[in-house]
Order: structure tokens, then sequence, then C-alpha cells
């Protein structure tokens, strides 16, 4: 073929696009959460006090399980096909999440100073 | 549609399927959310974007998130329908408007990266929120990363490819 | 077709997006005091959670072993099961164990702090009395036996309930802030602060804090076994955010979402509710908040939140408005100015 493998402008394209992608990765503050919200279907159906341990399955979709442990949280258990949510692994850090799309849940740990956070909470 | 061109296309298929087994089968890599795969099968989509026509192009793209769908299901499907659709447009955009001027791995890097964000977009529907585009930045790396390496690939099974494809000249 | 000058125009735009992109995410890293989290337990039989704005992390340490130093003083000096030798002044439990005998002698704290119940005492009609020691006594005996052995959990029989009721009047108790001297006139009445302590040592330790001036420290949050207290506002913000927690009973005590969001700047937020601490005998769940007239649990709501700006206040109302009906309950809101929350085991959720 022709058709060349790269060119010059290739490079500026590439680092263009790794600048961005570093700055969006720099510009969000990397702080431990303090909860773990529990979506199902788009919906809060559960807050996870992440210093708080706890297994237990997901109001909604009863067959996911999720763990709180050391401060973190992840899946368990699940009934779908690809188990991508389980080997996501735990997630700890505000922003991250874990999803379960066959099954419409999903894990987001909130807490640093992003919006509609909870500095505590009184039980 | 001569006799060799559909011999052709389901010979690319048969690669893409395979790829895409071949893939599937991977242990989710380190540092990336798992799901997230080398991309593999773009290199056959690209190879047919080069030198068969766009439409046939999206056709294989197509028939990939179909059988994605019979083979892992309805959510793996939907997955790869907005991936591999918006990446297959992207690329035949780019071809259509640069012509024999763009690089392969320009093509390459811009089909991974819109492969991506199809697929961040698709779990946003379906999740009902944007709260996986937080994954952005590690998908822009890793789709960078993943198009040069299908480039380089694709670059260097052009010949081999050609001699049992047979549609352009390589 | 794209022309080579084309191609230039489109670089040049890209490294301007680019550079401006950059420019703008640099200058949002502003100066702010940084958030450092800390967390301790084995005070007041529960654990704390500490949210601290400072300037670097050992601001922050001192700012939070402050905290820490302060609670522990606390804690020993209002302890009822345990007395400590080693820090060599009299506790509550000192009290306790001389009631009927003779006065002992406390810290000024404690009289502080006893001067403090009898007020809410009064103030709350004995709805909050930590007099009532002789009463949760034999509930406390009873929890603890029948969570170790379920086969044989019990309540305890009205007879001794009443007989203990005859011991919760403060009148009974002479308090002496010249002396620093407490006796409780009959034997067998005790102390037992437990609905109130938490909240008053919150408040005084949060108090102590912010007068000790610590350089480098900004504000903080307490949260100390249900228990909130700020200090301070977190930067650049209004208002602390805190999340009350649903009682629902029926589902997972982990699982449970966050029904009311408040926002406070100054107040205290305290909660009180059945799930806390209970024991169960014969499918019957049997709570921690004893109403002093049923000399039983109180069972009319699951959870009772209060917001005032006295920790102590809050701590002292969220007990007794769990006791009281909701038109009695509104009379003590209104007299301290307090909001609160009140769940029904029904879900429904009413705000005062």
């Amino acid at each position: 073929m022709n058709r060349p493998l790269f060119k010059k402008a290739d490079f500026i394209l590439i680092a263009a696009v790794l600048l961005v992608a570093a700055a969006l990765f720099l510009l969000v503050p990397k702080e431990r959460g303090r909860y773990a919200e529990v979506y199902v279907n788009g919906k809060v159906v559960a807050t996870l006090d992440l210093t708080k341990n706890t297994t237990a399955s997901v109001t909604g979709a009863p067959s996911v399980t999720i763990e709180v442990k050391d401060g973190a949280a992840a899946f368990v258990a699940s009934d779908c096909p690809d188990k991508v949510c389980i080997h996501t692994g735990f997630v700890s850090v505000s922003g991250q999440t874990a999803v379960c799309l066959p099954n419409r849940v999903q894990l987001r740990i909130k807490g640093g100073d992003d919006d509609v956070n909870l500095d505590a909470v009184v039980y | 549609m001569t006799v060799r061109r559909i011999t052709s296309l389901g010979i690319m298929l048969a690669l893409i399927f395979a790829l895409s087994s071949l893939e599937n089968a991977l242990p989710p890599l380190p540092f990336l959310p798992p799901g997230v795969k080398p991309g593999l099968s773009n290199i056959m989509v690209m190879y047919c974007a080069f030198f068969f026509r766009k439409r046939e192009a999206f056709l294989l793209a197509f028939l990939k998130s179909g059988f994605v769908l019979l083979t892992r299901g309805a959510i793996a499907g939907i997955m790869s329908f907005a991936g591999g659709m918006i990446s297959v447009s992207i690329i035949t955009l780019l071809l259509a408007l640069f012509g024999e001027r763009i690089s392969v791995a320009a093509v390459s890097v811009s089909g991974a990266l819109a492969h991506n964000f199809g697929q961040l977009a698709a779990s946003s529907l379906i999740l009902a929120n944007t709260y996986t585009f937080w994954y952005f930045p590690v998908l822009a790396v890793s789709g960078v990363l993943f198009g040069i390496v299908t480039g380089i690939t694709l670059k260097a099974l052009t010949p081999a490819l050609g001699r049992v494809l047979r549609d352009k000249d390589v | 077709m794209t022309t080579p000058r084309k191609l230039r125009t489109l670089r040049a735009a890209v490294l301007l997006l680019v550079g401006g992109f950059v420019c703008s995410s640099l200058s949002a890293c502003s100066f702010t005091p940084t958030r450092y989290e800390a967390t301790f337990d084995g005070l007041f039989d529960t654990y704390a959670d500490v949210t601290v704005y400072a300037d670097s992390r050992s601001s922050a340490d001192k700012a939070i072993e402050f905290l820490h130093a302060e609670l522990k003083t606390y804690d020993r000096q209002f302890d009822i099961y345990n007395n400590y030798p080693n820090s060599g002044a009299n506790n509550l439990k000192t009290i306790n164990d001389n009631a009927g005998i003779q006065p002992v002698e406390v810290s000024p704290t404690i009289i502080e702090l006893l001067t403090f119940c009898k007020d809410m005492y009064t103030a709350t009609n004995g709805a909050a009395n930590a007099a009532m020691g002789s009463v949760l006594s034999l509930w406390h005996t009873a929890r603890e036996y029948s969570s170790a052995n379920s086969d044989n959990a019990y309540v305890p029989t009205t007879a001794e309930l009443e007989a203990a009721a005859k011991l919760t009047d403060w009148d009974d108790i002479a308090i002496d802030s010249k002396s620093n001297t407490v006796f409780i006139t009959k034997a067998g009445m005790s102390l037992d602060v437990g609905a109130i302590a938490k909240g008053w040592a919150a408040g005084r330790a949060v108090q102590n804090l912010k007068a000790a001036d610590i350089s480098g420290f900004h504000s903080l949050l307490l949260s100390f076994g249900g228990n909130v207290v700020p200090c301070g506002l977190p930067p650049n913000r209004e208002s602390w955010v805190v999340g009350i927690q649903d009682p629902v009973v029926g589902i997972d005590e982990a699982t449970r979402g966050i029904i009311e969001t408040v926002s406070i700047t100054n107040e205290a937020v305290v909660s009180s509710g059945d799930y806390q601490r209970y024991y169960t005998v014969d499918n019957t769940r049997y709570n921690h908040i004893i109403d002093p007239d049923t000399l039983f649990p109180a069972t009319r709501y699951a959870q009772v939140t209060v917001l005032h700006p006295d920790s102590g206040v809050a701590d002292a109302l969220s007990t007794a408005l769990f006791i009281l009906d909701e038109e009695n309950g509104k009379v003590l809101i209104d007299k301290f100015g307090a909001k609160a929350w009140y769940v029904y085991h029904s879900g429904e959720i009413v705000n005062v």
C-alpha cells in the first residue's frame, strides 16, 4: 500500500489527545472515597459507608452482591455472563465506578469535594 | 457483487470473528477497566475500508456486533454495535476527507478512540447517567496505544492479506 | 479536498485548543487547605470519624490529637462501668458506687455536665433523665445477657422496674459546685448519662479546639457515633452537608439509603434510633431508649434527628423527642429553637 504508516501530523494528533487526557486526569482530584453509591437503572438505591465493612445484595437486583472492605467497594457476585463487574475489583477513589451493565447496576465512589457529597452521615 | 468479493468479505468476517473471540478469551488487562480490549478486529474493518468499498466496512462492523450479540448476549452486542458503528463511521469519514494522504496510524488511532467513546456513550445510556465518563482519560490513552498497535499490525499484514483477499492492488 | 493550508490551519486550531485547555486547567489549582481524614475508636463505646481542613498534615494531626485527647478525658470521667485509678480523679462510676454512702469529690467538668443534665431533665419534663441509671441498668443487664444467651432472653419484670423507678428523682442528688462534690443520697440510685454525654463531650471538645487556635488548622467535622459537630466551615463552601441515614427496618443495615440531606453551618446533628442497640425476645425488639413513664423502650418512631447549635442540647433532645409524641415534642422544639426529623416505622418522614 502506498499509504504511509505515520506522518508528521500524526504526532501532533497523538500529542494533543494525550495532553487532553492528562489534563482531564489531573483536573479531577484523586480523593479517597467516603461513600459508595449503588445505582440501579440510574437511581440510587443505597449509599454505603466505606468505613463499615459489609456484604449485601443489591435492592432491586438481588442476583448482584456488593462488598465493602477496608474503604473500598466491589462487585463480588453476579449472574451476568461476562463478570466484567467482578473483574473490575475494588474501587476506592472518588469518581471511580464499577458497573454491571446486564443488571443495570453501577457502583460509584463518592467523597471529596464533588457535588452533593456528604461530609458525614448520622444514623 | 462478484463471487470473489463475497468470498473475500466472508474471509474477512471469519477473521473478525476469530480475532474477536481471541480477544475475549484474554484476561482483563491491568490498569484498564475490564472490558477494554485491543480491538484486533478493527484491523480487518480498516483493511476493508482501505481496499474494498466503504459500505462493506459498515457491513462487517454490523455483522460483527451481530456475532457478539449471538455469542455474548444483548448488552455485549449493544456495546459492540455502538463502538463499532461510530468507529467505522469515523474511519470512512476520514478516508473520504483525506483520501490517500492520511496515514494508517491516524486512521487507526481515530477509529480506536471513536470506538471507546462510542462504548462509553452506550454504557451511559444503559445506566442512565454519565458517571462512566470518569474513565475517559484512561480510555483515551489506551485508544492511542492500541490504535498504534493495530495500525502497525495492519501495515505489516497487508501484503499477506492482499494475497488472500485480492481486491485492489497492494 | 483539503489543501496544505487548510491542514496548517487545522493544526494551529488544535494546538490553540489544547494550549487553552492546559492553561485553564493549571489556573484551576489554587491554594486551598487540604482535606485530611482520621478515625479513632474506643471512646464512648463507639468510633469517631474526623474530617479536617488544614494547611498541612502536621496541623491536621495536631487538631485531631487535641480532639482525641479531649474526648478521651471526657470518656474516662463519664464512664459508669470502669474506674481509672491512674488518672487520679473520681469519675461517674465512683459517684454511683458511693450512692447512699457519701459525697464524692469530682472535677469541675463533671459538675458542669451533671448540672447540664439536671437542667435538661427539667426542661424536657423528665423525658431526658440522666439519673435513671437504676432502670437503665436493669435493661442493660437484660440486653447483655440476652444477646449472649438468646434461648434464655428475658425482659426485666414490671416489679423490679417499678422499684427502680423510685430511684430516679434528681432531687435525691446533691450537687455542690462550691466543693465540687456530688452525693447520690439514695442507695441503688445511679447516674447514666449515655443519652447526653456524647453530645455534651463532642460540643465541649470542639469548643476547646476552637479556643486552642492551632496554627494551620482551618475547620473540622466530627462525626461521633451518631453525633455530628462542626468546627468552622469547609473552605470555599457555605456549609457542611450531612446525610440522615434511612432507618427503615427490614433492609440490611449497611444498604440503607440517605433519606435527607441537611446543610449545617454551626449546628450539631444528633440522631436517635431504635436500631442502634437492641435485643430480641420472642420476635419483639427491645431498643435502648427507655421511656420514663412506661419503663419500657420507646417505640413510637424508628428514628429522630435533631439540629441545634448546642451539641449537648441536640443529644438530650433527640432522646426526649424519641420518647414524646409529636405534640409534646413540638413544645420542646420551639422552646429550644431546634429542628427535628421524625421517621416512623412506616417510613413516613415528618420535618418540624
